[in-house]
């Protein structure tokens, strides 16, 4: 049977064993996760080292793993083989493990794991029919915020709105490294129970720093302080000033795209959310886009075009260049 | 004992001592404590901010007989073993020269046996961006099932060239640039330790070049203590890092009191000391930036200097204005860029020096405005075809269009001219005059182009279309101008100082007296709206009370000035 991975996540427990579990999919999270779920139920820890065998499919022949398959366990009742990436195996070797599948060991549990997987192939069939398909697809992104909420809960924490919101922009959608933020931080807080806005902007610097957004605000704003104050706090926290250019230009290019569908009759409400503004956002961007007229913010484009040329090319410190863009902006020159 | 440079003598031993990485120590600390040690850490940042620093101190901290714990004893063989490089069971690895698969593969073999000695193996992978892919792709399966006893930490300087399959499976730690002021804080500290003086302008000095990296730091401040023998005055120390910092503020000073004459002769000791004029100029545009900064009243948060050096440039910048402050910016950094292609550097520096010494002082708009108010009300009086000066009327610069901030009262008195369809701000001469603007416009952002429109004059306008005349003799600079992008380009500028303005065209025929019908219809048109819209706002109730309770006079309608 083919499930989907949450769903087996919420069913496992109460599920029969399956002779064979194949993970399939591109979340790498919930393959870790899912095979770690499985792992637990069948191991047993006392007896780990004689009944436990991992291998990538890259590395070993089919009939090999079909031979630790049905080895019998060591003072244990299962066995547990794992063998990640089988898509690399051509499908000769796959009709071995099918052939396995129509008799399995009853000692023994298989663990597969493929990215793709042709669910046309006669493995896939056999394997549909004797054993239990996981399919590992990445959560949406409005769904995404409800799963770091809980992972933060899991280790008695919470996690204010903003904070959410700022994590999700800083990370990305990959929830393997969602998840390795959401453990820092809470490491970081302590004994705290919150974790807040600030936490988010110190620590989670995974691949961007958070004092990248505070520039692209704050000049946004006109808060000539605030912006020249964050932009030395980004080049500090070793942001590349290309980067930091980038989103000034992204939130300038929102405003832009709302203001001109607010020019075109759109609600404020209408043309934030299509300029990719979350909900909670959304009364905040839309004074600030009443700030500037279509036209000052075309011909703010044409500037950051020359800024970008001079980062790019000049000889200026590109944090200057960047001040220099963050004065123009903020006194109206 | 041989000597040990002060990077590695004062190399921090234990997250207490860590400067500048705040986030990390801390999450590290606290990681240690809940007994949650990742399996892979990556550690990322510039060169001298602490990577490998930290791998050792948390390798010590997990190994030592007295722990796992954040503050490790330093006395236990573990301890003394991995401080002095010698432990079996923490493994540095240079990426750089290991880049290979079968490197990788060895240390697949050995990490599946547990550690000898400590609790963990610890794998510190120096470079680790210098990986082959296969390399990477191996190590991806070590960090996919890692035996349980087993800790990598991977520093690298350019994480991004890691794969994301590597890098969403470790503790990404990011480590941020010391700031000036902690480096500064831990320099004063170690001369003190060292039984060294130093004033604050010669750390401030070491500070600034060390850019960030406190390893950099500690490594000038060795060059400059072996060089001076531990009497570390100013001048030595610019002289031994190659600034010419303590030039630096008399320069500036000859620039604000607008002295050639002096300037030059600075310059020519700046050449003759032998720095580097890019340097030099570089630090000039920095400089000015600190008194910009200064003057807008920000401090040490973004200035890297001593706090006394900010007063000073806080009262320096005082009796500047902040636009010439901007210009000198933009001057100096126009000059840097040249330095860098010119053949002479020194010769477009002097330039550069010179125009900013005979800059003119910028005249407020309104001023500027109150005086073409001026001149008009005289030409008004002259007949319309007598009339040989032009009387202009300045477009409104700055501030966009500023109706969010006007005030409600004053709505009544500034009636903000439509522009519909036509232009209808000009007449002849206005016309010439904002071509004039639009020519200057031009110069200022490709003087090239701008040097073609010397001398030619707007002729006429119909439909929506300028026509602009160029002398007989000018044909090839048209030819030149004609084409796609320069024509583009100002047309751009064209319709920002004339809007309502759709097209351009450029005739070569000899510049006439007078103009074609259609635009003599249209100044026609224009004066009589004039008029109208002057008679529209004296009839206003609110103009008429004021006149009544002020007993005042309507002499004449100004637009309202910009910001």
């Amino acid at each position: 049977m083919a499930i989907n991975y949450l769903e087996f996540q919420e069913r496992f427990s109460g599920l029969k064993p399956s002779p064979v579990y194949l993970f399939t999919g591109e979340e790498r999270f919930f393959m870790d996760e899912g095979i770690r779920i499985v792992r637990e139920r069948f191991l047993e820890e006392g007896a780990r080292d004689f009944n436990y065998d991992i291998c990538f499919a890259s590395d070993i022949e089919a009939s090999r793993v079909v031979e630790m398959a049905e080895t019998l366990p060591v003072m244990a009742k299962y066995r547990v083989v794992i063998v990640k990436g089988m898509d690399e195996w051509s499908s000769k070797e796959k009709e071995i493990i099918a052939a396995y599948l129509n008799r399995p060991s009853p000692t023994t549990c298989l663990i597969l794991t493929a990215t793709k997987l042709d669910r046309r192939e006669k493995f896939s069939v056999t394997l549909d029919k004797r054993g239990t398909v996981i399919l590992c697809q990445p959560l949406y992104r409005q769904n995404l915020t409800g799963w770091i909420k809980q992972r933060v809960r899991r280790v008695g924490k919470s996690i204010d709105n903003d904070a959410l919101h700022l994590l999700t922009e800083i990370a990305g959608d990959d929830m393997l490294s969602i998840d390795n933020d959401i453990e820092k931080l809470t490491l970081y807080c302590g004994d705290r129970k919150n974790v807040s806005l600030e936490d988010v902007s110190r620590v989670s610097s995974s691949m961007r720093s958070a004092s990248v957004f505070e520039v692209a605000n704050a000049i946004v704003d006109r808060r000539l302080k605030d912006a020249i104050s964050s932009l030395k706090r980004a080049i500090h926290d070793g942001e590349p000033p290309v980067r930091i250019f980038y989103f000034i230009v992204r939130e300038f290019r929102m405003m832009l795209k709302a203001k001109t569908l607010m020019d075109a009759g759109e609600s404020p409400e209408a043309a934030a959310k299509a300029a990719g503004i979350p909900p909670f956002k959304v009364k905040e961007f839309s004074q600030r886009v009443q700030k500037f007229s279509r036209e000052e913010l075309h011909k703010l484009f044409e500037r950051l075009i020359a800024v970008d040329g001079r980062l790019k090319g000049g000889v200026l410190r590109p944090e200057m260049v960047l001040e220099d863009l963050i004065l123009s902006v903020c006194l109206r020159r | 004992m041989s000597y040990q440079v002060l990077a590695r003598k004062w190399r921090p031993r234990s997250f207490q001592e860590l400067t500048g990485q705040e986030h990390v120590s801390r999450t590290i600390e606290n990681a240690i404590k809940a007994k949650r040690i990742a399996h892979a850490y990556l550690f990322s940042g510039v060169r001298g901010v602490g990577k490998t620093t930290v791998a050792r101190i948390l390798a010590k901290s997990l190994n030592c007989t007295e722990g796992p714990t954040p503050a490790p004893c330093m006395k236990c063989q573990s301890c003394r073993d991995i401080a002095n490089g010698f432990s079996v069971d923490v493994v540095e690895i240079d990426g750089a020269s290991h880049t290979g698969v079968d490197n990788v593969r060895e240390l697949q073999e050995n990490a599946q046996y547990a550690p000898l000695r400590g609790r963990y193996k610890i794998y510190i992978i120096d470079e680790v961006h210098m990986l082959s892919t296969s390399a990477f792709n191996a190590l991806l399966k070590i960090l996919e099932e890692p035996p349980p006893h087993i800790v990598f930490v991977f520093a690298t300087t350019e994480p991004h060239k890691i794969p994301n399959t590597i890098h969403s499976r470790c503790q990404h730690f990011q480590f941020r640039r010391i700031s000036y002021q902690e480096i500064m804080e831990r320099l004063r500290y170690i001369l003190h330790e060292e039984g060294i003086e130093a004033n604050e302008n010669v750390l401030s000095l070491v500070s600034r070049a060390s850019d960030g990296s406190m390893r950099d730091a500690l490594s000038l401040l060795d060059q400059v203590i072996a060089y001076t023998g531990g009497d570390l005055s100013e001048g030595d120390v610019s002289w031994i890092l190659g600034l010419a910092d303590h030039l630096i503020w008399p320069f500036m000073q000859q620039i604000i009191n607008k002295d050639s004459a002096k300037a030059l002769s600075l310059l020519k000791d700046i050449v003759d000391g032998g720095y580097d004029l890019k340097q030099f100029c570089s630090n000039v545009v920095e400089h000015i930036r600190n008194l910009t900064l200064a003057k807008l009243g920000m401090g040490q948060e973004v200035i890297d200097l001593p706090a006394e050096r900010i007063e000073e440039m806080i009262r320096v910048a005082e009796g500047i204005p902040l636009e010439d402050l901007q210009r000198l910016f933009g001057i100096f950094s126009k000059a840097l860029e040249e330095i860098r292609w010119f053949p002479y550097p020194r010769f477009s520096f002097e330039m550069a020096m010179i125009k900013a010494t005979n800059m003119r002082p910028v005249v407020p708009v309104d001023e500027l405005l109150d005086r073409l108010m001026h001149i008009e009300k005289r030409l008004s009086a002259i007949p319309q075809g007598e009339r040989e000066l032009p009387s202009p009327q300045i477009e409104k610069t700055g501030g966009g269009k500023g109706e969010g901030e006007k005030g409600e009262g004053e709505k009544g008195f500034t009636k903000e001219k439509a522009t519909t369809g036509k232009a209808d701000k000009e007449d002849g001469s206005d016309m010439a005059k904002l071509w004039r603007h639009v020519v200057e416009k031009v110069n200022e952002s490709k003087s090239s182009l701008g040097s073609y429109l010397e001398g030619s004059v707007p002729v006429g306008y119909e439909g929506g279309i300028l026509s602009i005349g160029f002398k007989s003799g000018s044909a090839v600079f048209v030819n030149l101008i004609e084409r796609q992008e320069s024509k583009g380009f100002i047309l751009s500028v064209v319709k920002s100082c004339m809007p309502g303005i759709a097209g351009i065209k450029f005739v070569t025929s000899p510049a006439k007296e007078g103009h074609s019908p259609a635009y003599n219809e249209y100044l026609a048109a224009s004066h009589e709206r004039k008029q109208h819209e002057v008679e529209e706002v004296f009839a206003d109730s609110i103009v008429q009370d004021a006149i009544d309770i002020l007993g005042g006079e309507l002499v004449e309608l100004r637009s309202r000035k910009g910001e």
